[in-house]
């Protein structure tokens, strides 16, 4: 297919290619629904001709906040196709957050997934004046309301699709009339640092990085995708949207949040991205089913990871595989890692990808050596989602790759890596001296990841620039190589690591509630909450343990001298956690002083 | 009105556990029975649903009367209940359990089944879309699969209510489905059982203790004691029922409703 130059003309120009083939798959009542491009076109079509008549025009904003579903795909196309600009809203925000995102974009129209959220915008009621229009997609519950900005989507699209039916050639003509270089969408960035700002996206951007991951991943028609993180960030917006759209790959949509492993299992994508802490999940969850299983399957499971871990360090090393190692590997497969991908959903996949966030190196070896080749990439929303990933096949671990075509990187003078491309963002919403200093007058984009390439171009990140520990010994260590290092064990959930002006490393750890807690009943150790486990001396020794085992793979200075446990789980509503669940660094400094000045007191142990 | 029970009243032997009782629930209206442990709210569930046979009075459902009804034939009419521990058969998965509860629609005969006839694989399909909707009214998709036996308390009360709905009622009984359930699992389950309500059109009665989730939820209450009703009316105004007050040591004032 000839390359187009937006999202809304792939829709069509899908839709009058194969009018009637799968476009996207939904799970809905147990079974899954196909739509057809031709289905697909239609809707967004609908949504831009009704989103005319309620008074969007060129340069306004329309907000979604929904889990993924079909129609979150409409209305953020349809907006595009009217010349507006979609703003995706985390679901899990809560109103005051979802109250500065619809002020700051001063979107007219929000549309809402469910009740729960249709709630959220009308408990917030005179604090968002631009608030015209609240479109909900799943009117349940929602019947006696009596809002007068409230609309359920079937009566908001019913006009838009008879009008698309009687005038075809109105939603083509639209499209042709889009300017590809202006802002189609804003993507509001985590903000581990500060506010969220709105990065805005143009098709030019989308479409340019569409191609290029095309290339990297080979998409094409044939593959098949699960959308299941939050739209509203870059990274679901290039699996969901940007790749699929530009070849024709199908889009499936699960039935809920907590049905994520089993939707896996049924569509077995053969292009999965996960954050790390899926695959951190996926691997605790095997190691702890193992547990549980026979003998003969755990003993079976334990030799052939133990020899799959060795191999993938002979590749690793340059070694082709002898005849005899090839051997093991064919039974190997056959008896352990084949079915263990098989329950994992990962059977098919040829392009299981990590990224939105660091991973441990070792995690991605062992997911190696049991046959799950995930390839790290690296991007940011202001490089509209990516810029370096890992070839299939050409994988290094430990590098996020080399750039993707079309796209320029260096190292500054002070580590910082530059990028220039076509996927540099348009620059943020109503903050121009933020993108003054985030793209510099020659057009390069400063990340603030501090990084190394090597000769190939690979390149290595070595950290945050603003997160960067400088210990009182003057050692400068990325915080977030040694929180990788311990979240490793199974047992750790997450950590922060502390150092900055201090003398040595320390971390504040919360423990994984489901592995330690299954684990403190394997040892009789009674508990009824998470508090009351955290409190219990022998659980402070098992994380103890992890921790020594951890600082094996650390070098001596960042070796986490002394730690102290997470009283509670941390949460996006206390400030803990973003909505894409990092930390909040800063705050957890603020909130957990004591706890971590206590670490500080008395002598080193 | 959609039950009617007139003047009902249950012995046994010596022993009065319901002395005319009279109440009615609409379809579309939500009735709630509180009173002291004994006041004979579950028997008085237990009469409506043909467990027990009243020896006075009568109960009139959707203007038919089905006392002298077995109560399969009453669950049949549309008298769908959930108990207040749990019927659920532990070692089946929630599906399966959900299934049980439509299978009292079939109307294929034995013979059908084992030739495995067009319209019993019809049958089944329609059948198996009715759980399936239950079980996305209720946000049940993560444990389709799951056995019973693991899940936690406030997912089972959800299936049983689930159960219940499977049987397409027009006529929920609700024994105490908010017992042992934490603050949060109580909003939840209030929510659902308002949905039910409103978008199924269905009308419930339902006993409970929790005071302050009656008097949110109900349309109407009325309260027994001594198997005799004491009072009923709005919940605002069988609050403030001199006797309920006594009852509930003024819980009902403390409430506040609007």
């Amino acid at each position: 297919m000839m390359v187009q130059p937006t999202l809304a003309a792939c829709v069509l120009a899908h839709a009058a290619k194969s009018p009637t083939a799968v476009a996207l798959r939904k799970k809905k009542f147990g079974i899954w629904e196909e739509i057809t491009w031709r289905v697909y076109s239609d809707h967004v079509g609908a949504v831009a001709r009704e989103l005319l008549e309620l008074g969007v025009g060129e340069g306004d904003h329309v907000a979604i906040i929904a889990d993924n579903c079909p129609e979150w795909l409409y209305v953020d196309l349809g907006t595009q196709t009217i010349g507006g600009c979609s703003v995706g809203i985390y679901q899990t925000n809560p109103p005051a957050d979802v109250a500065y995102v619809l002020n700051h974009s001063g979107a007219k129209i929000l549309f809402c997934g469910d009740q729960e959220q249709v709630d959220k915008a009308i408990e917030l009621g005179d604090t968002v004046p631009n608030l015209e229009h609240i479109i909900v997609f799943d009117s349940r519950g929602t019947c006696h309301y009596d809002d007068p900005r409230l609309i359920s989507w079937n009566r908001f699209l019913a006009g838009g699709l008879q009008f698309v039916e009687n005038e075809p050639h109105w939603f083509s003509q639209r499209v042709q009339q889009m300017d590809p270089t202006v802002p189609a969408m804003v993507i509001y960035t985590s903000g581990t640092t500060g506010p969220p700002k709105g990065a805005m996206i143009s098709n030019t951007n989308a479409m340019g990085l569409a191609v290029a991951t095309a290339e990297v991943m080979g998409f094409g028609e044939n593959d098949r995708l699960l959308s299941y993180l939050p739209l509203c960030h870059v990274a679901e917006k290039i699996f969901s949207l940007f790749g699929p759209l530009s070849s024709g790959a199908v889009v499936h949509f699960g039935e809920s949040i907590g049905t994520v492993q089993r939707d896996l299992a049924e569509v077995s994508p053969t292009i999965f991205l996960g954050v790390p802490r899926i695959w951190e999940r996926i691997h605790a969850q095997v190691i702890l089913k193992m547990q549980d299983s026979s003998w003969l399957k755990r003993m079976l499971f334990d030799y052939f990871s133990k020899w799959g871990a060795k191999f993938q360090r002979a590749v690793e090393e340059g070694k082709p595989p002898t005849v005899q190692e090839k051997v093991w590997g064919w039974v190997a497969d056959i008896l352990v890692f084949r079915p263990l991908q098989e329950r994992l959903g990962l059977r098919d996949c040829r392009v299981p990808i990590s990224g939105a966030a660091p991973i441990a190196a070792d995690l991605i070896r062992w997911f190696h050596s049991i046959g799950v080749p995930i390839a790290e990439g690296f991007g940011q929303t202001e490089s509209s989602g990516v810029s370096h990933a890992n070839r299939p096949g050409e994988i290094r671990i430990g590098t996020v790759g080399q750039a993707l075509p079309g796209v320029e990187c260096c190292i500054a003078k002070d580590g910082e890596i530059l990028l220039r491309g076509s996927n540099v963002f348009c620059g943020y919403l109503h903050n121009e001296e933020a993108t003054r200093w985030t793209v510099d007058l020659d057009g390069w984009l400063h990340t603030g990841d501090i990084g190394e390439l090597d000769a190939d171009g690979y390149l290595k990140i070595t950290g945050r620039k603003k997160e960067i520990i400088i210990t009182a010994g003057g050692k400068n260590l990325s915080p977030e190589k040694i929180e990788n290092q311990l979240k490793m064990s199974r047992y750790v959930k997450e950590a922060v690591s502390i150092g900055d002006s201090r003398k040595f490393i320390s971390a504040l750890i919360q423990i994984d509630y489901e592995a330690v807690s299954d684990w403190a009943q394997r040892q009789n150790i009674p508990h009824t909450s998470f508090a009351d486990l955290v409190a219990r001396p022998q659980v402070f020794e098992l994380v103890e343990k992890e921790v020594r085992m951890a600082n094996e793979g650390l070098a001596r200075v960042e070796q986490v001298r002394k730690f102290k446990l997470f009283p509670k789980e941390l949460h996006q509503d206390d400030d803990e956690l973003t909505p894409t669940q990092k930390v909040r660094r800063r705050k957890i400094a603020d909130i957990y002083a004591e706890l971590i000045d206590s670490m500080y007191e008395g002598r080193v142990s | 009105m959609l039950l009617e029970v007139k003047e009902i009243e249950l012995s046994f032997s010596g022993l009065k556990a319901l002395n005319g009782v009279s109440l009615t629930v609409g379809s579309e209206e939500m009735v709630a029975v509180i009173g002291p442990n004994g006041a004979g709210k579950t028997s008085l569930f237990n009469c409506i649903s043909g467990l027990y046979r009243p020896q006075k009075g009568s109960i009139h459902f959707d203007g038919r009367n089905i006392g002298p009804l077995p109560p399969h034939e009453i669950a049949r009419l549309g008298v769908a209940r959930t108990f207040q521990n749990l019927a659920l058969f532990e070692y089946l998965t929630v599906l399966e359990n959900l299934q049980i509860g439509s299978h009292i629609h079939f109307k294929s005969h034995w013979w059908q089944d084992l030739l495995w006839a067009r319209s019993c694989r019809a049958e089944e399909v329609r059948h198996r879309r009715r759980v399936e909707e239950v079980i996305d009214f209720l946000d049940l998709e993560k444990y389709r699969e799951m056995p019973v036996s693991i899940l936690p308390y406030g997912v089972l009360k959800r299936v049983e209510l689930g159960r219940a709905l499977c049987m397409n009622p027009k006529l929920l009984l609700l024994d105490e489905p908010a017992a042992g359930l934490n603050q949060e699992a109580t909003e939840d389950l209030a929510r659902y059982i308002l949905d039910i309500k409103e978008e199924l059109k269905v009308g419930l009665l339902l006993i409970e203790h929790d005071l302050r989730f009656v008097l949110e939820l109900a349309d109407k209450v009325t309260v027994l004691d001594f198997g005799a009703k004491i009072a009923d009316g709005l919940p605002h105004e069988v609050a403030r029922h001199p006797e309920v007050v006594a009852a509930y040591s003024g819980v009902g004032g403390e409430v506040g409703i609007s």
